[in-house]
């Protein structure tokens, strides 16, 4: 039996493996097509404001805007998937290796802001759920009231202000990185990593808070409360693991959140990832890195809920085929 | 003469809200005898899972209970809740109806019965796991060792009840609290759970309150039946005695409800109307809106009158107690045709 439940998390993950495909092709359709419709041309912004109609022309057919749209696609595409992304219509550097310098730094503050906000969250939420209705779920509730209302970037302004500028305690801006020292580069990530936590932290309290309520009344609990079990056993072992399951998918949706939340944060902290990269190609109209940027987030995104999906199955033996 | 197992005196339970209170169960007292199954009939919201669940210790905290609990000589009422619990699913055990609901879905069967276990027992993990097959066994599971590996949503639901009573088995019980144990099961298998309960109760001694609306049920498989109309044990009695001469109107119209296979095609006579929720019940007898025998001295307060192992709340009936004339009057004069025209037409 134990090997029939492992096997068949397996096939879990081959099916969802097999749904990613259209997925993400279709996600890279949208893209295309999204950057076609933005008014101006990749080749007007190449040549610059005083190009002649000519140089653009010129500058149109070596770059292939000329050829029909599907070829366009095509050809993007299965550069893509050779890991060609094209280089930058600004600095002319090459999309790939730019991406592959600054996506882990994104990946970082991410994932330490994900971890972050789980180890708040879901302690605060048991805690709220056990002392439902009295001081202490009262207080928990008005906090993660607090973490959702307030806008990251506000908050991300005033912890620049008072623990970087007013006490000193981290740095405002930048990442030293991990070469010049483990210390500098977490301890300059603090700050980001905590008010890109805050709107997550107080999410995942929150669903934690009502998903354990809802295990607490359940039946089962009030078998487990009849067979005399500890009342540890009963909230941490047996209600949890069921407040967990709606709580994994809210998790995959939280870190895609996340990875939204890092380009206002990155801003802010004047941090070299994927944000600010994405930002700058906006603001200069580069084409390729908005696609290219575009195109990579997709793929974390799928493969969040990829991992989402996996977490479901292992959680809940009755989504298991 | 065998010492109670269990015996409740004057539970009354109330609820607490910030409206007022409002009363759920009244004096509610009966005895169970050690290895005795005895059954607890009535209608939803007559206070059955309530008393089960005052006995358990249960309740929610705005239900406050006064009265007596008394187990093993202590009063579990007054209990500190770590004594509660080393009681619970130890010497009480307690099974629940929905029993795939009351398992948890998301833990094997194997996981949930060897916790049952060690909650009690110090045992090694392996020890515990030997100790969980032969529970599994015991209440008729075949294949046991290959079955802790299950989920319970790959059991049926009586599968499932075999499981809930071998958890409620798990320490050393001497009371097994059966919370309508057999409700959502289909007929063959409710038979395959009372055979079960009885046998375990006939070889480990155990004692039963077996919950159930289910008169013709409850009839099969208890040796004393109480029954109990909102919020109030009406009648109480041998089960023969108590089918053959029912005394409280209440219980008569009940006997009358149990069908009669051996007369396909009749209906049986209902009892009009419906029990009153708690907050609405009447002064003096609760039963006399639906009662067919209703008059004055019904809006006293009823007293009940116990004679022969035999306690029934009507101040009618009482007094054909006492002069021992039960046949006259549990036989269907003026009262119980009325009825049966009110629910057939």
């Amino acid at each position: 039996m134990a090997a029939a439940s492992v096997s068949s998390i397996w096939s879990v993950v081959l099916h969802r493996l097999m749904a990613v495909i259209p997925t993400v092709l279709f996600g890279t359709i949208l893209i295309f097509g999204l950057v076609q419709i933005i008014p101006g041309g990749a080749a007007e912004e190449a040549a610059g404001p005083e190009a002649s109609a000519e140089a653009i022309a010129v500058l149109r057919e070596e770059m292939g805007l000329n050829r029909p749209l599907h070829v366009q696609y095509l050809s993007w595409l299965g550069n893509a998937i050779r890991g060609d992304l094209g280089r930058s219509l600004t600095d002319r550097r090459n999309i790939a290796k730019a991406i592959t310098e600054r996506l882990p730094l994104t990946i970082e503050l991410t994932v330490i802001a994900l971890i972050l906000s789980l180890l708040i969250g879901i302690p605060l939420g048991v805690l709220s759920a056990i002392n439902r209705h009295n001081r202490i779920d009262a207080a928990v509730t008005s906090v993660s009231g607090l973490g959702l209302a307030l806008p990251e970037f506000w908050l991300a302004m005033l912890a620049v202000n008072l623990f970087a500028l007013k006490l000193g305690w981290f740095p405002a801006t930048g990442v030293p990185s991990v070469e010049l020292g483990w210390h500098e580069h977490i301890q300059s990530l603090v700050l980001p990593s905590l008010t890109l936590a805050s709107g997550a932290a107080a999410a995942i309290t929150r669903f934690t808070r009502s998903g354990m309520l809802e295990a607490l009344s359940s039946s089962y609990i009030r078998t487990a409360w009849a067979l005399g079990l500890s009342p540890a056993q009963i909230f941490f072992r047996f209600a949890l693991k069921n407040a967990l399951i709606p709580l994994v998918t809210v998790i995959g949706i939280i870190t895609s959140s996340l990875f939204g939340g890092a380009v206002l944060v990155e801003s802010v902290f004047v941090i070299p990832g994927l944000g600010t990269m994405l930002v700058t190609a906006v603001l200069q109209k580069d084409y390729p890195t908005v696609q290219s940027v575009a195109l990579v987030l997709t793929v974390v995104f799928v493969m969040i809920s990829l991992v989402v999906d996996i977490g479901c199955a292992v959680l809940d033996p009755r989504t298991r085929r | 003469m065998r010492a109670p197992a269990l015996i409740v005196e004057n539970l009354r339970l109330k609820l607490c809200a910030d409206r007022g209170d409002t009363t759920l169960l009244s004096d509610v007292s009966f005895e169970i005898q050690s290895g005795e199954i005895f059954g607890l009939v009535g209608e939803s919201g007559s206070g059955k899972t309530l008393t089960a669940l005052a006995i358990m210790r249960l309740l929610p905290p705005t239900i406050k209970a006064t009265g007596k609990v008394i187990f093993d000589g202590v009063d579990l009422l007054a209990l500190p809740e770590y004594q509660m619990r080393s009681l619970r699913g130890n010497r009480i055990g307690m099974v629940f109806q929905e029993p795939v609901a009351a398992l948890n879905p998301t833990f094997t069967i194997g996981t949930q019965l060897i916790c049952a276990v060690r909650a009690h027992h110090k045992l090694s993990g392996h020890k515990a796991r030997e100790r969980a097959i032969e529970l599994l066994d015991m209440v008729g599971i075949p294949e046991p060792r290959s079955r802790l590996g299950f989920y319970p949503h790959q059991f049926s639901g009586g599968m499932c009840q075999r499981v809930m009573i071998a958890m409620a088995l798990a320490g050393d019980a001497r009371l097994l609290l059966a919370d309508e144990p057999t409700t959502s099961l289909d007929v063959t298998t409710q038979d395959e759970i009372v055979r079960l309960l009885e046998r375990l109760s006939k070889d480990h001694g155990i004692s039963v309150l077996f919950i159930s609306h289910d008169l013709g049920l409850v009839a099969r498989l208890c040796h004393r039946i109480a029954v109990a109309y909102a919020g109030e044990l009406v009648e109480v009695g041998h089960t023969d005695a108590l089918l053959q001469t029912p005394l409280h109107p209440y219980t008569r119209g009940l006997v009358r409800c149990v069908p009669d296979l051996t007369q396909i095609g009749v209906l049986r006579g209902g009892i009009p109307g419906t029990p009153p929720m708690p907050g609405h019940w009447p002064g003096g007898c609760r039963f006399q809106q639906r009662c067919p025998l209703a008059g004055n001295g019904c809006d006293d307060a009823q007293v009940t009158s116990s004679l022969a192992d035999r306690t029934v709340r009507c101040w009618k009936s009482a007094a054909s107690v006492d002069t021992a004339s039960i046949e006259n009057t549990t036989s269907p004069t003026n009262g119980p045709k009325n009825l049966a025209r009110n629910t057939t037409s």
